[in-house]
């Protein structure tokens, strides 16, 4: 099997090294957001035109936050959440408390309560 | 016109391998050639370009909704790869499925254009890259080039216009 001949140059890697990783971190953040809403598209059976219409956007629109470069508003992710019925904003949850740290805490506060009152 | 397809060590990864092509006796490809001839002027475009490359190779793969499609004949494969808002650098490239993308050269589309005909500059690259596309296919179709593993190119990488 004859491969490709590898090409190596200096200027890709020195420009690779270059990037800022908030970057890095945003480019890739909007391209798996993206991935995300195509994944929930497939999964529902809707096409980009079914979606816009039910977005009230054009199909151009549609396009564009699925290329990976998007930034949107938080009014847009909250939308496409109700339509897709998906999560993709991370919401705090409640703080959920296990028995077992929870009876800890009672036997630590209580021996901290005990420890006060026996130096009085 | 003779042309060579080379891998992109540094760009590719796990889930697609990138190529791009020398032109004649040039000793740096399209891709080099383009980012050379605009990172001055659009420094952000050309590391937006490079990072996303980057994520397709190694996390998501070339998918679809990633490339402007139809910048090309008909069936040629030839697209773009989006541009980040705001910002009308135009990169071409031949997308084989998720996992094999040929990078051309490209130039900047002012907003005041709206085909890539009225861009001498943008009319070259994209004109280069559909005559790449029909020679690929041309080879492919005669078994010369191949797929290995689905996921790279073998066989005779050197295409000529006067064969």
């Amino acid at each position: 099997m004859n491969r490709a001949r590898k090409h190596t140059g200096v200027l890709i890697s020195s420009i690779k090294e270059s990037i800022p990783e908030k970057t890095k971190e945003n480019i890739s953040k909007r391209m798996s957001l993206a991935t995300q809403i195509d994944a929930a598209l497939q999964k529902r059976g809707f096409t980009n035109q079914e979606f816009a219409f039910m977005m009230g956007k054009k199909p151009s629109e549609i396009s564009r936050w699925l290329s990976g470069t998007h930034n949107f508003t938080t009014e847009t992710l909250w939308e496409i959440e109700r339509v897709l019925n998906i999560q993709i904003l991370t919401s705090s949850k409640p703080y959920e408390v296990h028995e077992n740290d929870l009876k800890a805490y009672i036997v630590c506060e209580v021996e901290k309560a005990f420890e006060n009152y026996s130096k009085k | 016109m003779k042309f060579e397809i080379v891998e992109l060590s540094e760009l590719s990864g796990s889930k697609a391998t990138i190529y791009s092509i020398f032109v004649d006796d040039d000793n740096k490809t399209l891709f080099e050639n383009f980012m050379i001839e605009n990172l001055r002027e659009f420094p952000d475009e050309i590391n937006s370009k490079v990072e996303t490359l980057n994520q397709i190779s190694t996390k998501f793969g070339a998918r679809r909704y990633f490339f402007k499609e139809n910048e090309g004949k008909l069936g040629n494969l030839v697209c773009a790869l989006y541009d980040s808002p705001n910002s009308n650098l135009r990169l071409y490239c031949i997308r084989f499925g998720t996992t094999v993308i040929l990078l051309g050269g490209g130039g900047h589309k002012p907003k005041s254009i709206r085909a890539l005909q009225e861009s001498e500059k943008l009319k070259t690259e994209n004109y280069l890259l559909r005559e790449v596309s029909e020679l690929t296919f041309r080879k492919m179709k005669e078994k010369e080039i191949y797929w290995i593993n689905d996921y790279e190119l073998g066989g005779d990488l050197i295409l000529d216009t006067d064969e």
